[in-house]
């Protein structure tokens, strides 16, 4: 057990402000953290969280502001200072080699050697091992390889690593993301048995309950300003949220009204299948309707769709568009007959990262903005269809020829579903679109759906967030193993029911 | 030190090296060879030199399209050989404009096929382009049975020979002509858009309807057809198509230029003018060891260190405007 100081602080962070072209993503932000002390850190994606930890770790170098470790002052140049300084990051991809055991991965580089230091101790490195797993009370095979080790198993090992690294301060970055319940508990155990030793933990999370059960105090950013710091005995998962957000989200998923089956069929699907991953799918899809689409991994949803836009290639299967049958063999041919498509991988296959926010938005009609045949862009024209979809989705951006990849996911996302909307599509297609964008962005994406629906546009939804396809769809089919299990009207869908069908079951 | 004020000035710095580190390294380059030796400096040395930069200043414009696509051609020197040997052997028939027509028409059919290659039949560029660097030479020796073709057609020679009001090289009009147009395709033109957009991102591209096969085609067609003014302007100079000689590293010299001028190998946006400049610096730089009578192997030894230094030069850049990140 270390000693701990008076003054009991163990990193303060002053004035903290780091500038990307463009963007402020801290602006004079403070922060600290005492000895034992789990703090977390909380706010919507874009408020700066991920920025502050890089700049902790040694990623990035901060525009102006000063850190101070256990009262000294310290700059990090590289991530190789911050482990130095005994500041340990665990990210959400873990930085072990998966072809070294559990004791290789905790002392790389630092192996205990033997025979004038030629050949690694195995032994002794092995027992270390051991002591610093039970150490946080952790039940794990040393000589087990990282390859064969659960997600929740690598996390433990990173910790141990840290600990060994003799680590003050280990900040968790989103650490039960992907962890099952008992897991949870795990964690939750060896993270009071690290305070115990006096080791400090900067948790982040995006679950604010988890936060409110393991932390001493809460610090909300939002837009890259810190606008409070409170205990968390004395502040509420109400309070933290409306410090989040910054303004009252009102009518979540919008107004919404049931369409009747009576409504003309604006695209039908027939006996459709994907080889190895959809079966003899059929659907309709009505004008002005929003159709949900709920699965688990593995449901072939996400084939489906994908096939329907012309992405991918079908086994066989007919498909009709208001009403004659029609051959979709490349995404040209969806565009065309206004078929549109929202992927939900933003950054590997929606945004064009070198490009600006005005070209990415453009890329679908820039060759109807020309002239002399189609030679040359109109440059005002395509200004003009610009400054209209920008103004009614509402996207924020500091100038038209900024690079895409400075906005936020929320605004990238916009400047995707506006892109697809430029080509004037009456089927929208949309895979996860909210997915990795903050509450208010997401709230204003659920309101452009339900306008558009409103407008005529027929929406199919694939979400993995089952309160989305309960609040906004009109009718929702739940896909399992590549067949339709459920369909669910508006009066008869609940979550319950969804999760059931999504998982093979079918509720009454 | 203020830690605020030095990223300041680190950041102008990043922005002043990335707008003007390429031209500055030239105008250095010029300077030292007109110090160190005096036949360097003549005004018909240097008026030249631009009009020598054309050989690998416009093949380079093709480079870069085909670069920024995340692709690249290492036949371009076989290329330059093959379409030399057959334009010319054929020109005494046709004469001037239809036989500098048709060795174009030639030369993007062979970019064509490179494309074709690369696309539908997925095999990687490096792979495509090798075996065409051997299958390319190899046609051109076999077809001249390795006699040189020597060339008499006026209008072929005055494309690389020829003086505008007897001073200005031709080849550096025609230079300029091609990076203009290259220029207005890549920037104001939808199919620039589509060559940027498959380079930054394949896959959203083809989400938004772009034909990524089609562009990728096209940009090794294009390819074809600089390396085929290249080899008109090569073959002029040199007063005939030599199957053996022409085109020797000049694939080396033209990915050093376009990497040089600051497209990144990997792909995405690229930079027609760091292209040219580049093309003037490699150019100039040749031609000065030249004079100064270094031996041509440590001359393509410099080259190398060049193209080295080129992709170090551009980790600057970012260094200095903390981008590193990205």
């Amino acid at each position: 057990m270390r000693e701990i100081p008076e003054n009991n602080t163990l990193l303060s962070m002053t004035g903290i402000t780091k500038i990307f072209p463009g963007v402020i993503a801290l602006k004079d932000v403070d922060f600290e953290t005492k000895y034992g002390e789990v703090h977390a850190l909380v706010g919507e994606n874009g408020a700066g969280k991920s920025t502050l930890i890089k700049i902790l770790s040694g990623l990035y170098r901060p525009d102006s502001g000063d850190i101070l470790l256990e009262g000294r002052k310290v700059f990090f140049a590289n991530t190789h200072q911050s482990q130095q300084n005994n500041i340990a990051v665990i990210y959400q991809e873990f930085n072990l080699v998966p072809e070294l055991s559990v004791a290789e991965n905790i002392f790389i580089g630092r192996e205990p050697k033997t025979f004038g230091k030629i050949f690694i101790n195995w032994k002794k490195m092995n027992a270390n091992a051991k002591e610093m797993l039970d150490r946080l009370d952790i039940e794990l095979d040393c000589k087990r390889f990282v390859s064969d080790l659960s997600v929740a198993e690598r996390q433990m090992v990173e910790i141990a690593k840290a600990l060994s690294l003799d680590a003050k301060l280990i900040i968790m970055d989103e650490p039960t993301a992907t962890l099952t319940e008992k897991e949870v508990v795990k964690l939750f155990e060896i993270i009071a048995e690290l305070k115990k030793q006096g080791v400090s933990i900067i948790y982040i999370s995006h679950r604010l309950e988890e936060a409110f059960k393991l932390s001493e105090r809460i610090t909300v950013l939002r837009d890259g300003k810190k606008i409070g710091t409170k205990l968390t005995t004395q502040t509420s998962q109400d309070e933290i949220v409306s410090m989040m957000v910054g303004k009252v989200v009102k009518d979540y998923f919008g107004g919404s009204k049931s369409v009747s089956a009576e409504r003309e069929v604006l695209l039908e699907i027939k006996n459709y299948s994907i080889a190895d991953h959809v079966y003899n799918v059929g659907f309709k899809l009505h004008k002005g309707e929003i159709l949900g689409f709920a699965g688990v991994l593995g449901s072939g949803i996400h084939s489906l769709l994908r096939s329907i836009y012309g992405a991918t290639p079908k086994t066989k299967g007919e498909i009709f568009f208001e009403g004659s049958p029609v051959e979709i063999n490349s995404t040209k041919d969806a565009i065309k007959l206004g078929i549109g498509f929202v992927t939900e991988d933003r950054k590997g296959e929606g945004i064009l990262y070198d490009m600006s926010v005005l070209q990415n938005l453009t890329i679908i009609v820039i060759k109807s903005l020309t002239f002399l045949k189609g030679l040359f862009v109109k440059a005002k024209k395509e200004k003009e269809v610009f400054n209209s979809m920008s103004n009614s989705l509402d996207i924020k951006f500091a100038n038209l020829n900024q690079r895409i990849i400075f906005l936020s996911g929320g605004n990238q996302q916009k400047v995707i579903i506006g892109r697809t909307l430029l080509s004037n599509c009456k089927v929208l297609i949309l895979l996860e679109p909210t997915r990795g964008i903050d509450v208010g962005a997401k709230a204003e994406i659920h309101r452009i759906m339900r306008e558009l629906a409103n407008k005529g546009i027929s929406i199919i939804l694939s979400s993995s967030e089952l309160p989305e396809l309960v609040n906004l769809t009109d009718r929702c089919i739940a896909l399992y193993k590549g067949k339709i299990n459920a369909e669910f009207t508006r009066e008869t869908m609940d979550e319950e029911k969804l999760v059931a069908a999504q998982i093979g079951q079918v509720k009454k | 030190m203020d830690d605020f004020r030095f990223r300041k000035v680190k950041q102008n710095l990043g922005v002043f090296w990335g707008n003007f580190g390429l031209p500055l390294i030239f105008i250095i380059i010029v300077v030292v060879f007109s110090l160190s030796n005096p036949s360097f400096a003549t005004r018909y040395n240097i008026l030249s030199n631009f009009g020598f930069a054309a050989y690998v200043g416009i093949a380079a414009i093709g480079m870069t399209f085909v670069i920024m696509t995340g692709n690249f051609d290492i036949s371009i020197g076989s290329m330059l050989a093959l379409v030399a040997v057959l334009g010319s052997s054929f020109m005494p028939k046709t004469g001037g404009v239809i036989g500098v027509l048709a060795t174009l028409a030639i030369a993007c059919s062979l970019g064509f096929i490179n494309g074709i290659f690369v696309t539908k039949l997925r095999i990687p560029a490096f792979i495509t382009t090798l075996g065409m660097l051997f299958v390319f030479r190899a046609l051109a020796f076999i077809y001249t049975n390795n006699v040189p073709v020597y060339i008499s057609d006026r209008f072929w020679l005055y494309i690389g020979n020829g003086k505008l009001f007897g001073v200005i090289p031709f080849p550096v009009l025609l230079m300029g002509i091609c990076y203009l147009a290259a220029y207005l395709v890549l920037r104001k033109s939808p199919v620039g858009r589509y060559i940027i957009a498959v380079g930054t991102n394949a896959r959203a591209a083809a989400l938004s309807g772009i034909n990524v096969d089609n562009i990728k085609i096209l940009v090794f067609t294009l390819l074809g057809l600089f390396v085929g003014i290249s080899s008109i302007v090569n073959s002029a100079n040199q007063g005939a198509a030599n199957p053996g000689l022409m085109g020797q590293n000049f694939e080396f010299q033209v990915i050093t230029a376009v990497v040089l001028g600051g497209t990144a190998l990997s792909g995405g946006n690229g930079s027609l003018g760091g292209s040219l400049i580049a093309a003037l610096i490699v150019t100039f730089l040749g031609n000065g060891m030249g004079l100064m009578q270094v031996n041509s192997y440590w001359q393509l030894v410099a080259t190398g260190l060049v193209m080295i230094f080129a992709v170090s030069l551009n980790k600057l850049k970012f260094y200095l405007l903390g981008q590193g990140e990205y």
